[in-house]
This record gives C-alpha cells, structure tokens and sequence, in this order.
C-alpha cells in the first residue's frame, strides 16, 4: 500500500478550497469571529493586569469599578464572537459537505456500469458516508479551533511584547514545540489512522454483504459461520483501533503536558523579572492569564494532528471517486437522433470487458459484423459465454468496443449524445431490480411526469395489470426491498411495462422474459405487435416458445456468429441450433405457475 | 439478549419513516450502554484509581503557583508553604543543596524546589491522564465490539419477516454512526470527564480554605450552569433524533441507487435521482445545522458563564485585596482555580451533547435488539436427532399478515427419502410451504414433525444443519468460489470442493483461472453466468449432505447444455434425502415420487405424473397447456 499521499495535506486543501469559495460569506463571518474571539481574549488579562497595577496595588476602587465594566464589555464581545463562530461554522461546513455529498452522488450517477463492476456497494458508501464524516469533524471543529489558537497565539504575542520582549520571546518557543510536537508524531502515527479506515470499510463491507444475502445464509443455516466471519473483521477492526488508542491519548496528554512546562518556565523567568522589579505584579499576572488563556484551545492541538490526517485519508479515498475516469465520453457536440428508425449496424466490432483484462476467459466478442433493419425482430442465440450480453451492451453504449464500431441508423453511436441514444433504446435486463417506490414509480421510472392512463397502458400491454389491480393498494402499493413481495415473473413484467412506457424504438430483451410463462409472453407479443409495427426487437432467450415471435435468429459461439437466419433455414444446417432444438424437444421443458388455471377445455 | 425483549415490532422502518421516539425511557438506555462496560471490572477499577491521582495532582498544581506567586511578588523566604508538615521535609532537601552551594541566596533554592516540584507534578499528571485515557479509549472500542457483534448475531437471527422491511443501507446505518455515537461516549470525554468532577470537589474544597467569601462566586454559578446543561437535553435531543433519521433514509437511498444503476443507466434518469438525492440531502443538512444551531448557542453561554465568574473574581477579590483580606498571588490563585473549576462543567455541556447522540444512538440499537425474531435459535433445547426424513405437516396454519391466513389447516405426509413436486399457479402457497419447513418463517398454528419430533422442541442449529434451501434468488457472495462453497459445509477441504464442483460440472470452468478455489466471484458473482451461479450452489448443496433438501427452482433460462447439466445435478441433489421442490422442469416433475398441486392454501391434487395425467383434473390442464405453448411450431 502506497501511504506515501498521507503525509501530506495537499489533498484535502485542494478538496476543500474550491467549496469553500463557494460559502464565502459563512467563511469569511467564520473568521471574522474568530479573530474577534482572540482579541476580546488577549485583551482581557492586560486589562486585569492594568487592574491589579493600577487599582489594588494603589489601593483605588475607582480604577477597579470602571475596569470591571470594560471586563464586562470584553467579556460580552468574546461571548457574541464564540457564538458567532460556531453559528457560521455550522453554516459553513454543512454546506461544504452537503455540496459534497452531492457532488459525489452525481459522480457516481454519472459513472458508468463499468466503473460499478469494480466496486462493491459496501465500499462506495463507506466512502459517500464515512469519508465525508471525516471531512466534517475537520471543517466543523478542527478548523475552528485551529484558527481560534492561531489568532490566540498572534494576538497573545503582541500584548506580550508590550509587557516584556524577553518574555515574548520565550512565549513563541511554545507554539514552536507543540507544532513540532503534533507534526512530528501525526506523521509517524498516520498510518495506523489510515489501517484503521481500511479495516473500517471492510468491515462495513462484510457487513452489507451478509444483510443483502441475508436469505441465502438463513436458508443454509450458516449464520453462525457468517457470525465467525463477521467477528474475524470486527476483530481486526478494534486491533487497528486500538493502536490508535495509545496515540490519541499520548497526544492529548501531551499537548497539555508541554503547555503546562512552558507555563512554569514563565512563571519562574517571570518570577525573576518581578524580583528585580522589571516587571509589575499586575504585568506578571497578565502573563500567566495570557498562557492559561492558551492552553484551553491548546489541549486539543494533539487532536488536530489527528483530525487532519484523518480528513487527508478521507480526501484521497474521495479523490478515487471524483477522479475516476468515466470510460464512456460524449463528444464535446453530440448529435441528438432525429426521426429515428431503429436500424443497427455492426461493423468489424471487437470487444473485451476492460475490468477482465487479466483473464483468459473474459467474454469478449471477435470481428462482429452484422446489420439489424429498422422494424426487425431478432433473436440471438448461443452457449454462456458466447458474447449475447456483451452485444447489446454495446448497442446503447454501456461499453465501447476496443476495434470496429456500432451504428444506428449510419451513425457512428461515438457522434450521438448518450441521453438521446439511451432515450431511444429500451432494455429489460435479465435481474427484475425494483426500487423501493410505489408500482406506479417504478413503471413510470424513466419517464417520472408520465400519467396514471400512460402507466396503466404499459402495465397492460406488460400483462401486469390485473394483478396489480388485486392488489389493496393498486398502482400505489409500496414494491422493492422492503416493499410487497413480488414472483419473479411478475418483477419481470413490471420491468418490461417501464421499458414500454418510454415507447422505445430498439427493444431489448436481455433474458428478462424467463420467469414470464410462454401464455403470457405471448399476449405481451401480442401487444408489442400491436402497439407499433416499426420497432426493431432484439430477444435473448433461451426458450424456444420466444423464437416463435422473430424474424431472425442469430447464433452466437465464442464471439462470434456462427449461425444466421429464419428457424427453418437453421434448422437445416448441422449446427448448434440444430443441437439446442432437438435437447429442447427432448429433455426440457419448463412450466410456470403465474397464471391461473384456465377452465378445462371440453 | 432475550431478556430485553418487550413487545414483537417488526416495523423498525416504519417506526423510523416517522418522527419522534421509539418509546423508551433514558434509564432503560443507559443500563442498555453500561451493560457493555460492566463487564471490564479490572478497567474500571484501574480507571477509578487514575482517576482519583490524576484529580489529585491537578488540584495540587495551582497552589505551586499561588505560592511561587506569594514568594516572587512578596520575596519571602523561610516557609514555603506556610505549613508545618509540608514545610518540614522540604526544608530538609532545600537545606541539604543550601550546605552545597553556600553562596547562593536562599531564595532561590526555594524557588527551584518549587519548579522541580511542578515539574513532576505534571510528569505525573500526564501520566495519570495518558493511561486512563488509553484504558477509557480501549473500554470504548471494546464496548463496541461487543455491541457490534450482538447486533449482527441479533441481525442473523431475526427471521426474514423483519430483513423483508428494511433495507439493508437502513440498517447498516444502526451498526456504523449510531454505533459510533455510543463508542464516543463511553471511551471518550465524557467519562475522562468524572476525573474531573473529582477534580471540582477537591478544587471546590481548596477555594473555600484560601477565601470563603469569593469562592461564594464559583459556587454560585456552578448551578446556573447545570441548569443551562440541563435544558440542552431538553432542546437538543430532538434535534439530534431528527439528523440520525435523516442520515438513514439517506444511505438507503445511496445503497438502492447504487444497485439500481443498471436501471438508472438504461433508462437515463440520473437527474431525477439526483433531484431525488438533493432533498434528501437538503433534510439531512438542514436537520444537521438546526441540531448543531442549538449547541451554539448554549456552548457559548456556559462559557459566559465562566467569563462572569472570572471577572466577577476580580471585582470582589479586587475590593478584598484593597481592603488587605486577601493577598494578590491568592487572588491570582483563584483565577486560575475557576478556570479548573469551570472547564470540566463547561465540558459538561458537550458531555450532554454527546450524551444526546449517544442516547439517540442507544434508542435506534436498542429498538433493534427489541425486535424479537420469530424463529429463535433455542439453543437450550436438544438438539434433532439423525433425520431420517419423514415430513409430517400437522393442521399447520400460517399468515405473514395477521387475520390474513395463507393456510388454515394444512396438513401433509411425506415419507423419508421421498421427492415431493409442489406446483401450482403464483400465490397458491407453495413457496410459503418452504419457507416453513426451512423456518425462515415462523408458522402460528398446528405442529410440523420430522421423524416424529415437533420441530419447535428442538435446537434451530441442529434442525437447519440437516435441511438446506435453496430460494430461487439465492445470493453469490463477491468472495472467492471457496467461501462461496463454505456455505454448504465450513469444513470442507479443497479435495471435497473440488470433488463436489466436478459433480456439477464446474470443475473446468474454476480450474482455467489461476487462482482455482481462492478467484474471486465480484459482486453478486458477476464473474459467471447465471447458470454456472446456479450449479456453484448446487455444488455447496452436495457438500453440507442434507437430511432433507428443499429447493426453489429458478426459472431464469440457461444455455441449453449448462441446463442439460442442471438437470443432472438436480437428480443428483435428491438421490438420498427427503425433497421437496417447487418445480419449473418437466423432468424433475416427472422424475418426482409424488405431485402436489396446491391451489388457494389447499392440496387439490397429489400423485405421480402418470396418475396425475390420468386424472385429467388441473394438473393435467395445466401440462398440457403449457407443452403445447412451449413448442416452437
């Protein structure tokens, strides 16, 4: 591991100075405050000092009476400013993070599918939630008092020199010392914070795994091996931690240690002063008020060392998102499809899936050459692994492929912008994901001002509808993760009726029909037929019943096509599809019960 | 964890959509977190100790200064202290160096004892608070880990009625922040801070000797300011509730967007989620600034209180050093002895602010130690004898809704080593079969029977080590193929998992990546088709070896030669147990020993295909229809 990046705190400043510019007011009243608190507060021991010189050593109440309520004055401004200064932080940073949450949601919108079979779920929200958590604690309080110690020590200093310049001097060294002090350690401890955030998210990691297949494990009584597991990391978790402990507790201490050491080095120089008569009692008092005053912001100095490191740990791992590349890029002026007709073309296309460079047996697909007229059904055909998916996915460009290239309608896809191109495709994937939203919702997901009738429609033609109207709460039952449970056949349908709303012109099918039994696939075929005559149709399935509804049928095997034609015409060749018919007829068949029995026929 | 349960709730979510309290008491929460640190008697006792010197040498320290202060600014010598029996063993140190070093005046031996003396007093000091600090940080930690891994063995043994309600970024969310929040309590300030109540008493006491009169100062103010700590709680933990329910509701939202992308993508509707995402995360950061607003405005006011009290010092001291009552240093003294005395109740203050996250905390994990699992381990019951396998559903009634039965008086007899086909039409209840036999659900009424033995008078562990399920939308963890098949049987060795993937025909496929057992699967197993998926829990199937097999075929097609080998490795799976599948293939349904065909909750038909066919009822309606539309032409 390269923690080379963690010493420093290029990363973080650079993270956090554009947003600040953002919230330049809060920023600005954030400091204004600050500066306000640290002179209110190095004002009032040399007021007391002034106090004691003038007033109890002279023995005259007046001077102490009229003193006291500048105190009060001073000690009313330092209170408006602490106020303030916490009012504006709060302001200030969160909205840094809220623009940073955001900022980091859309980047991840906008990634593409590559990008997310890298990366589990686990990690990315360790990431969005745990890291911006530890930008937070920096921009809230770490910098708060950073500031207030700084202006404190500036401010602290110029009142000193006006009472002894030796002093002063020896004052400085203090600042000096725990600067060195907190650097010094920070960059030898950082590290272990590092390991522990690591450890943190894969522990996190662990975690939503075990609760997304929660089923499995129930279903195979393991959880008390899932319980081994899970402790296994928990473990390493609080052995990373407590390494941590000892530093942070050092730390703290520390600080306070090395303020109370400077504190008695004045205490005994000053002593001498006064002595010898160099310095006033009141003076002498002012100056040890002046580094008390310190050390309340100045205890937490081993905590900012912490704070930092933490937070440049936290950019870096965010920086990952941010600057991720995203393989997929528009050209700087798209062309947006006009009238479009749905024709596909494939010229001399190669393709390898850029995350599976490292193994031999990546699905890739070789010299594809092919053209799908506007309005055609298809059916593509072919073994695991023979490159149908990596196909389509080339058609709304998920992926880009390495060699050749893809067309619709004669335009290269690299020319169009992806959102009128996406706009005209309709995939129904293979996995029925439903997203915790009403029916409603999910059919109207890509077109969400879509009407209650335009829903209805397309659950109609899906062959949904009457289901969801013996549903209690009809379209606006609650679907998804911790929705009503649907069959999978039904999830399929209700993904098919959200790709028909956008009334596609290139419908795909990626497998998504294999849990719908062939009765009702054929009434959704039915219907597709129906509602637009020039819709271009690709089908992967592997149920013979689909291949009734195409014109063509395309073998795939090993990425490549090695068959191509009507059902009759391959049915000639000896050749795969020969071999998949003839297994079907024989050994396979399957049923689904999704529909109810109809009456026996007489 | 049993004894805590109070009322079954499986609603966590739903309790959560809404705002407000989940109904506890304070008291109820803060036995709930002390519970954890109980246990480390030894560390609390170490703790205690350190905490008693570390108060002590604190409260010691500022009466060096109000001495060397007195002795400096009066050039006094002869008693340091003013006190016989600390004056005593000094002057017998100061003397011994004064003998020494003749020539140099008394004064200052006096002066460096003094130094050395305040030098080691905070040696010590920060001794005393890096070692209790390190054993309160590490209580923490340990605290947390031991919650952690309650909750998760809680998680793994709440039965899927409550993991079908909540999305797992929503519970993720009780086992990172909220969990946090707890650990910060219980290893941070806060307690470090008893130390310094410690510290306050004994402060409390020294101010009152040097002057009775201004130390009324102190003393009065002090309630003032556990007043206004007092009312933090009142305002802010509402607050603070408010940034934890929204902070869930946006990591469900983050979790479900990021599983969903596939969607998003192909359906290009990445700005209304990102619309959708910005309020969300406009409540969440306008629940945050409210909830921080109120520390900013009390945080301040105890510290005006300290200010008060520290000029209000200087008024009646200074009218007391004027009137010679007392003298400058002891003025001095007691500055700085409010400074002590105010900064641990200053930091009180934030002790109620991570007190009320901590609480806020406790209640979100605490209602989910709450929610009682239906299907509980009962490891005190014996454990299942050897199944042999005969299946005996007795009047067994069972609703996921309450009033709404799916079956009333359900009642089935399955011999040992029989393969029972369960079909019927969507919603006839033949998945809720299943589920009750797996006790992934908990049935309500009637008796289920394995060889004879009630199946709610034994063990859950010993039952489900004998039976495993296989749910149609079974889950590939993105681990390696080894961990993968260690859900069949933990202690397989590589010779059985490679036995068991040949059976299913894996073996080659596993064997042309270079890491064999150990290559990792990505997310979801995204690095093998569907029907290898498939056959790679077919394969943890043949490992655990069970009793009684229940299997969920999945309908999701496969390649036609991958089916060819399912069908095998089907045949295969129920050769020795006792089988019940819900039945997708014509082939397991015919090579069944008996058909069961459920409609509405109840058995309308049960035989072998040939009888079943030539019943002529439903089942072979709904045969014959489906062949004929599954034929191509």
């Amino acid at each position: 591991m390269n923690y080379e990046g963690l010493y420093r705190v290029n990363e973080v400043l650079e993270l956090l100075i554009p947003y600040t510019k953002r919230h330049k007011k809060e920023f600005l009243g954030l400091n204004i405050s600050i500066i306000s608190a640290a002179i209110a507060q190095a004002l009032i021991p040399l007021k007391i000092s002034s106090i004691i010189d003038n007033g109890l050593i002279h023995r005259n109440k007046q001077v102490l009476y009229s003193g006291f309520f500048i105190l009060l004055l001073l000690t009313m401004m330092d209170f408006m400013s602490q106020m303030g200064q916490r009012l504006f932080s709060n302001r200030y940073s969160n909205g840094v993070i809220y623009d940073i949450r955001q900022d980091l949601y859309v980047a991840l919108q906008y990634q593409e599918i590559e990008y997310y079979s890298s990366e589990t779920i686990g990690q990315i929200m360790a990431r969005s939630i745990e890291e911006v958590l530890a930008l937070r604690e920096l921009l809230t309080w770490g910098y708060r008092i950073t500031g207030l110690l700084t202006f404190l020590f500036i401010t602290s200093f110029i009142a000193m020199v006006g009472i002894s310049l030796p002093l002063s001097l020896v004052f400085l060294l203090l600042p000096v010392l725990l600067y060195r002090y907190v650097t010094g350690s920070s960059q030898r401890n950082v590290k272990l914070f590092y390991d522990a955030r690591v450890k943190y998210g894969d522990l996190n990691d662990s975690l939503a795994e075990d609760l997304t297949g929660i089923k499995t494990v129930k279903s195979f009584g393991r959880e008390l091996e899932q319980i081994a597991i899970f402790n296994v990391k928990n473990q390493e978790f609080f052995d990373a931690s407590m390494k941590t402990v000892k530093i942070r507790s050092s730390l703290q201490a520390g600080a306070i240690f090395l303020i109370s050491i400077g504190l008695v080095i004045l205490v005994f120089l000053g002593g001498i002063l006064l002595d010898q008569n160099q310095l006033t009692p009141g003076e002498y008092v002012a100056f040890m008020l002046l580094v008390l005053q310190i050390t309340v912001p100045g205890r937490f100095t081993g905590w900012i060392g912490i704070i930092l490191q933490n937070a440049q740990s936290a950019a870096i791992r965010l920086n990952e998102i941010f600057n991720a590349p995203v393989a997929i890029q528009e050209k700087i002026d798209p062309q947006s499809l006009q009238n479009f007709s749905g024709n596909i073309k494939f010229e001399n296309v190669s393709f390898k899936y850029p995350a599976a460079k490292n193994f031999a047996n990546a699905h890739t697909l070789h010299e594809i050459n092919l053209e799908i007229p506007a309005g055609q059904k298809v059916a593509l055909l072919g073994p695991t692994g023979s490159g149908k998916s990596s196909l389509i996915n080339l058609i709304p460009r998920f992926f880009d492929p390495i060699e050749g290239r893809v067309l619709v309608d004669g335009i290269d896809l690299k020319h169009i912008s992806l959102k009128s191109l996406r706009g005209q495709i309709g995939i129904v994937h293979q996995e029925a994901f439903l997203f915790t939203l009403s029916l409603h919702d999910n059919i109207a997901f890509g077109r969400s001002n879509a009407t209650r009738e335009q829903v209805i429609e397309a659950a109609k033609a899906a062959q949904i509808h009457e289901y969801i109207m013996t549903l209690e709460d009809g379209y606006d039952t609650i679907v998804g993760e911790r929705g009503v449970t649907l069959s999978g056949g039904q999830r399929q349908r209700v993904t098919i009726a959200r790709t028909l709303l956008h009334n596609p012109k290139i419908l795909i099918f990626d497998d998504s029909v294999s849990a719908v039994d062939p009765e009702t696939e054929a009434k959704i075929q039915e219907s597709l037929e129906s509602a637009s005559s020039s819709r271009t149709t690709i089908i992967i399935s592997q149920r013979p019943s689909s291949l009734k509804y195409v014109d063509r049928i395309i073998v795939l095997d090993k990425g490549r096509i090695v068959q191509d034609g009507t059902h009759s015409e391959l049915m000639k060749e000896d050749n795969i599809y020969k071999d998949f018919i003839n297994a079907v007829e024989t050994q396979i068949k399957f049923f689904d019960w999704s529909q109810k029995i109809e009456e026996p026929e007489t | 964890m049993s004894a805590r349960r109070r009322k079954p709730m499986h609603t966590d979510a739903e309790e959560e959509s809404k705002r407000g309290s989940f109904g506890y008491t304070d008291m109820q929460l803060y036995k709930f977190m002390f519970s954890y640190i109980i246990p480390y008697k030894r560390d609390l006792i170490i703790i205690s100790i350190y905490m008693i010197l570390y108060s002590l040498v604190t409260s010691l320290s500022p009466l060096l200064i109000l001495v060397s202060i007195n002795q400096f600014s009066e050039h006094r010598t002869g008693n340091i202290f003013g006190n016989k029996l600390l004056d005593g063993p000094s002057y017998v140190i100061i003397d011994y160096f004064e003998n020494v070093f003749p020539n140099i005046a008394q004064f200052w031996f006096e002066a460096g004892f003094i130094v050395i003396l305040y030098t080691i007093l905070q040696i010590m000091t920060f001794y005393f608070q890096r070692e209790m600090q390190n054993y309160i940080g590490a209580m923490g930690y340990k605290a947390e880990l031991a919650i952690r891994l309650d909750m998760f063995e809680h998680l793994q043994e709440l039965d899927l009625s409550y993991h079908d309600k909540n999305e797992v970024g929503r519970i993720m969310s009780r086992l990172t922040s909220d969990l946090s929040a707890i650990r910060e309590m219980l290893g941070g300030q806060v307690i470090s801070n008893l130390a310094n109540i410690l510290t306050v008493v004994t402060v409390g006491i020294i101010i009152v000797l040097i002057d009775p009169v201004l130390s009324l100062i102190p003393l009065l103010l002090i309630p003032i300011v556990i007043y206004i700590g007092s009312l933090s709680r009142k305002y802010a933990r509402p607050r603070r509730k408010e940034t934890r329910r929204t902070n869930s509701i946006l990591m469900a939202n983050i979790g479900e967007s990021i599983a969903g992308i596939k969607v998003t993508k192909g359906h290009s509707r990445e700005n209304r989620n990102i619309d959708i995402f910005r309020e969300l995360n406009e409540a969440n950061t306008r629940a945050n600034i409210d909830a921080d607003n109120m520390n900013a405005i009390f945080f301040p006011l105890l510290l005006l209180m300290s200010s008060l009290g520290t000029i209000s010092i200087i008024l009646v001291g200074g009218i007391r050093v004027i009137d010679g009552a007392i003298t400058v240093g002891a003025l001095v003294a007691f500055l700085n002895y409010n400074a002590i005395l105010f900064r641990p109740i200053i930091l009180l203050g934030q002790f109620y602010q991570q007190l009320q996250d901590a609480l806020t905390g406790a209640e979100r994990i605490y209602a989910l130690f709450d929610t009682e699992t239906k299907v509980p381990y009962n490891n005190q019951l014996p454990d299942m004898p050897l199944i042999k396998g005969e299946v005996i559903f007795d009047r067994v009634r069972f609703e996921y809704v309450p009033g709404k039965p799916i079956y009333d008086q359900f009642s089935l007899y399955v011999p040992p080593g029989k393969t029972i086909a369960l079909v019927g039409h969507t919603g006839a209840g033949k998945t809720t079969i299943i589920n009750i036999l797996s006790r992934l659900y908990e049935f309500q009424g009637g008796e289920l029977r394995i060889d004879g033995t009630d199946v709610t008078t034994v063990s859950l562990k010993s039952y489900k080590g004998q039976i495993v399920a296989v749910p149609q939308d079974y889950f590939i963890f993105s681990t390696s193929v080894r961990e993968n098949l260690k859900l069949g049987n933990p202690m397989a060795t590589d010779e059985d998992m490679w036995d068991a993937l040949e059976k299913v025909g894996l073996k080659k496929y596993i064997q042309s990546y270079e890491s064999g057992l150990d290559t990792h699967l990505q997310e979801r197993g995204g690095r093998l088709s569907v029907g290898q998926r498939q056959l790679l829990i077919f394969a943890a199937v043949l490992l655990a070896k069970p009793r009684i097999l229940i299997l969920d075929e999945a309908t999701s097609s496969i390649d036609v030669f991958s089916e060819i080998q399912i069908q095998k490795t089907i045949q295969l799976l129920l050769k020795d147990c006792t089988s019940f599948i819900i039945a997708h293939r014509l082939s397991t349904i015919r090579n069944a020993d008996s058909i069961i065909v459920i409609d509405d909750g109840n058995i309308v038909e049960q035989g072998t295909h040939e009888e079943l066919i030539a019943q002529k009822g439903q089942y072979y309606d709904l045969v014959r229809n489906q062949i004929e539309l599954a034929g191509v032409e």
